[in-house]
């Protein structure tokens, strides 16, 4: 048996949960206030996921100006590293607007990476 | 030098400064911002990780995606906006003048707002002994360079205090490819919210120490060192448990305090715990006319309650500027007790027939505690449900006002455990 802290991500009262894990099973979940926290408690075990964010390189020729990203969605914190990597490896070269995609599927999980800001050159 | 008219002035173009302006503007106003930076959204900006807008927008936004849903309205709403524009001084009298690259510019308000944010505390203000070699930044400063500059602070870094900016630099610098040693705290709780000691420090194996604090920097060019110790329930290092860590970046997220020079200036009231302006329920200074709202007023940590108090406060000033704004000679002080550290506001009205809003932090955590406020020896309010206060938290609680009507004594905001 162990216990896990968690931090629910449902809602605004983000509970701190404590869930106790027996044979690969989430078996009790505490620290909750609705039974939101439960179903967060087991999917959090089973594949946490995360909003990824970070910045992209846009070179306007002049200089070089940050462009903040996201995944648009959370993705698994498994594929964290090579998220990053994708987005390192990515240099812009041309406006962006808030929401624009600029790596499809990035890591393939099945989730873009877009621009959190319009950058206008 | 040029001369502008505006009925409400905004000093400052973060958060706070956006959403008093779309208020002010939303009750014909004529308004305009002033923003030192050559862009608006405040330190949204370099806020690049998600966490904003759950309570205003139900979703999860990041700092620069919050700014411009904002900086939008101001747009579509034709506000004007200086930017390069740095506010020197505020008159009583609401003359305010900025100097940006065209020379001085003045201008005549008839209500101003303080939205001017706040500063990080720095080495000096903790007093760190050691050598001053480079490679000691504030986290708000490491996290410009990296978002916004692309630089790079140094190779492995270890990082003093939990406070939130703290936390989110411990990871960026993580996913940046910078070692983070850890985390040393000298309370002994955590002093960020509990979803980024998780979502920050325990997703990438971080440690944090509690009860620890670094006792020394070393490296007289470049920190390659810091000495950390253990401290005893008066913060005071505990003789032979001192450590040293190799290290060549030391990050401080030791607190911030607000941007109060303004506020000086203009002759406006500071309280001594929140470092900010003195505001009745109107967020109106003592100095009539002029506002203030955000961290300017008090150190927020959630920015969508920014957002709503701004509003108020851009309300408010555009109504004063009419000429409009209701206020009777009846004010009460609100005193913080036990507890309790601040409340702003610290004076309402009990006539005007408005419900008030009052918001505080506790100074140490309370496992199971419920708000009290009472009007000299009466109780006017006591909350319901027993909950968990912590000082990272700022508590709002909504004070009708049927329930203080006629009250002439002080009235009190306390916890009982
Ligand atoms: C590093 C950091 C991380 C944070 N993370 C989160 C988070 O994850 N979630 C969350 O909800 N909140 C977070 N917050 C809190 C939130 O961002 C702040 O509460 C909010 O930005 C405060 O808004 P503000 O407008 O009062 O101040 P600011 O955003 O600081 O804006 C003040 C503006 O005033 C301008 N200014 C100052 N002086 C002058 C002058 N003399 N003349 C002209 N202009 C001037 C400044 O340039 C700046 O643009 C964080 C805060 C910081 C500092």
């Amino acid at each position: 048996m162990k216990k896990i802290k968690m931090s629910c991500t449902t809602c605004p009262n983000s509970c701190e949960l404590l869930a106790t894990v027996e044979n690969d099973q989430v078996v009790a979940v505490e620290g909750n206030l609705c039974k939101r926290g439960v179903t967060f408690a087991e999917s959090e075990y089973r594949c946490p996921v995360r909003v990824l964010t970070s910045t992209m390189i846009l070179d306007t020729g002049a200089k070089a100006v940050m462009v903040p990203v996201r995944s648009a969605k959370p993705i698994p914190k498994a594929a964290m590293q090579d998220a990053m990597q994708a987005i390192s490896k990515t240099h812009l070269h041309h406006a962006v607007k808030m929401g624009e995609a600029l790596i499809k599927n990035v890591a393939d999980t099945g989730v873009d990476i877009v621009a959190s800001k319009t950058v206008l050159m | 030098m040029k001369t502008y008219k505006y009925d409400v002035v905004i000093v400052g173009g973060g958060p706070a400064g956006l959403a008093a302006a779309v208020s002010a503007k939303k009750q014909q106003a004529k308004v305009a911002i002033l923003e030192r930076n050559g862009e608006l959204g405040g330190i949204l900006e370099q806020c690049i990780h998600a966490g904003f807008g759950l309570h205003v927008f139900k979703e999860e936004l990041t700092g620069p995606e919050y700014a411009e849903r904002f900086i939008d309205q101001v747009e579509d709403l034709d506000i004007d906006v200086f930017l390069n524009t740095m506010v020197l001084d505020i008159t009583k009298d609401r003359h305010v003048s900025a100097i940006c690259g065209e020379g001085v510019l003045h201008f005549e308000a008839g209500a101003v707002v303080l939205a001017m944010g706040c500063r990080e505390r720095t080495r000096g203000a903790i007093r760190i002994p050691g050598d001053r070699g480079a490679g000691v930044f504030t986290a708000g400063i490491a996290q410009r360079y990296i978002n916004l500059e692309n630089m790079k602070p140094g190779t492995k870094a270890v990082i003093l205090g939990s406070g939130d900016i703290g936390l989110i630099m411990a990871r960026r610098l993580t996913l940046e490819g910078i070692e983070v040693e850890g985390v040393y705290e000298i309370m002994p709780y955590p002093n960020g919210l509990y979803r980024n000691i998780i979502n920050c420090l325990d997703d990438f194996g971080i440690p944090l120490h509690l009860s620890t604090t670094i006792t020394r920097i070393n490296g007289k060019d470049r920190v390659h060192s810091v000495e950390v110790a253990k401290v005893d329930e008066h913060r005071q290092p505990i003789p032979g448990t001192e450590r040293e860590i190799a290290c060549d970046t030391v990050l401080l997220s030791v607190g911030l305090i607000p941007e109060n020079e303004l506020s000086r200036k203009a002759g406006v009231a500071l309280d001594p715990v929140t470092k900010g302006p003195v505001v009745d329920e109107n967020l109106e200074t003592e100095v009539p006319g002029i506002f203030a709202c955000g961290n300017v007023l008090h150190v927020h940590d959630v920015v969508d309650y920014v957002t709503t108090e701004a509003e108020e406060a851009g309300e408010k000033a555009a109504l004063y500027a009419k000429n409009a704004l209701k206020k009777s000679d009846a004010s009460v002080a609100v005193h913080a007790e036990g507890p309790v550290r601040y409340t702003v506001p610290e004076f309402v009205d009990p006539e005007d027939g408005a419900d008030k809003k009052i918001k505080f932090r506790v100074g140490a955590p309370i496992e199971k505690g419920v708000t009290v406020i009472k009007a000299g020896e009466k109780e006017v309010y006591r909350e319901k449900k027993a909950h968990r206060f912590l000082p990272s938290n700022m508590e709002i609680h909504t004070l009708k006002c049927s329930a203080i009507a006629g009250v002439r004594g002080d009235l009190t905001v306390s916890v009982e455990e």
